[in-house]
């Protein structure tokens, strides 16, 4: 038989079982309480980084392809421009050399030839009578005056013909381009801002330096702009003048010019530039390059104008 | 010596009318005389000062008016060269008015009368001989008094001060 066990006995051992289990459940719901903490945490996470990638999804759907092609644009333009106004002082060196020996070749051929007389009366003239005429009479003077302008006159006819066109530079050919752009928001022209591969002290300082072939080149490409608006009915149209980042920019207010002005322009630079005796000499090709009006303009005019907008 | 007989180009002849070479360049168009390499003869230089109506000297003799602003003196004395040419509405070329003078004298004058057309006293218009000025006839008291010392002009004590 076995050993008989109380009721009390028995019920405690069912306390003591119930006590054991609701331990364990306690802690099963710590754990799960733990785990559920932990994904919501983990969701949270997740979610923020959905709301990201959301948001950054409607920006790229909201970006312009073109942002930052004006400012690249007009980075690049000036960078190539730079490089450009180097090459065409070079070459301009070079073509003020040429012209100097070419010059000074008729110079001395003047003392062999024909015209060696001539010479000798005229720097005779500059040396011995020019320093004493203020002390002969009138009468006389004017007759040592009239006769020397008349050797002047003879000997300058001989120099322009020997030296007419320009000297021929040796060496490969040299491409340049100007780029230019028209304001046209309505339809009608209304700025022209016209940048070339020209140093702005050539014209800045021009009463301090020789003229040159970069003088030349930035004539003739002011020469075509000005045929544009004289035929464009604007013969009063004043350019204004003035270094950009280094190089020479033209503005021309455009009001009243003729709606076909661009078309104007375009073939006005085709025909002057093309057919310049002293850049074909110097092996200097100058092409116009029309560009978006924006890319001419620095990046914070740009970005005033939008602002403004 | 005979380097002084070769051909003469844009930058002599810019020098002999007192211009930029660009100006010369507009002028030669205007008058469809642009010729091989810019090349520029004393006959040639003549006719583009005459169609420009390019005059030196006016400041030869003129006398500047007691002030102690030696800006205020300049532009006192300009306003009356202007005066004296543009009376009656006649335009005369806008930069004969500076042509001659020191650079800085140059620079100040020509604001002065950039001053004066914002204000609507002189009237600055471009032309194909260049860029003329005129006195209104409604603004010749004005600028009497300007010239006088007796008036005084916002933007032009701005231009004092610089």
């Amino acid at each position: 038989m076995t050993a008989m066990q109380s009721v009390t006995a028995a019920l405690e051992g069912v306390a003591s079982w119930r006590s054991e289990q609701e331990a364990r459940r306690q802690a099963e719901i710590v754990d799960v309480d733990s785990q559920l903490e932990k994904l919501r945490a983990d969701l949270a996470e997740l979610q923020g980084k959905i709301t990201s990638l959301e948001a950054f999804r409607g920006q790229l759907e909201e970006r312009d392809a073109s942002e930052g092609v004006v400012a690249r644009s007009y980075d690049a333009i000036f960078a190539a421009l730079l490089g450009q106004a180097a090459q065409l002082d070079t070459r301009a060196a070079e073509a003020s050399e040429a012209t100097a020996k070419r010059n000074q070749a008729v110079l001395d051929g003047l003392s062999k030839g024909e015209l060696a007389p001539l010479v000798q009366e005229y720097n005779q003239f500059k040396t011995q009578v020019e320093p004493t005429l203020q002390a002969l009479p009138e009468s006389y003077r004017g007759a040592i005056i009239e006769h020397h302008h008349g050797i002047v006159d003879r000997i300058r006819a001989h120099l322009e013909d020997q030296i007419a066109g320009p000297a021929v530079v040796e060496g490969d050919r040299v491409e340049l381009e100007l780029v230019y752009g028209i304001d046209a928001p309505s339809g009608t022209p209304e700025l022209l801002i016209c940048v070339l591969p020209v140093k702005d002290v050539t014209f800045t300082d021009w009463a301090e330096r020789p003229e040159d072939l970069s003088t030349h080149l930035g004539a003739r490409a002011v020469q075509a702009i000005y045929e544009a608006t004289k035929q464009g009915g604007l013969p009063g149209a004043q350019a204004v003048f003035g270094g950009h980042q280094g190089l020479l920019a033209v503005e021309v207010d455009l009001e009243g010019v003729s709606k076909d002005f661009a078309q104007l322009l375009a073939d006005s630079f085709n025909a002057v530039l093309k057919s310049a005796p002293e850049l074909a000499a110097g092996k200097l090709g100058l092409t116009a390059r029309k560009v978006d009006f924006d890319f001419l303009l620095p990046p914070e005019i740009e970005d005033d104008e939008e602002e403004e907008g | 010596m005979l380097d002084d007989l070769l051909p003469k180009g844009l930058t002599d002849a810019a020098r002999r009318l007192g211009v930029e070479p660009l100006e010369v360049v507009r002028l030669m168009v205007v008058t469809d005389t642009v010729s091989d390499g810019f090349a520029a003869t004393d006959d040639h230089v003549a006719k583009l000062a005459a169609f420009g109506a390019i005059e030196t000297g006016w400041w030869e003799g003129a006398e500047l008016p007691k002030d102690k602003n030696e800006s205020r003196q300049r532009v006192r004395a300009a306003i009356g060269l202007v005066l004296g040419r543009c009376a009656g509405g006649v335009r005369v070329r806008m930069d004969n008015l500076w042509r001659g003078l020191p650079l800085d004298a140059q620079e100040l004058v020509e604001e002065a009368m950039n001053v004066l057309s914002d204000e609507g006293l002189v009237r600055i218009e471009n032309a194909a001989s260049g860029v003329l000025i005129t006195v209104p006839a409604d603004s010749e008291a004005q600028l009497r008094e300007l010239a006088s010392g007796k008036a005084d002009s916002d933007g032009l004590n701005e231009l004092y001060q610089d």
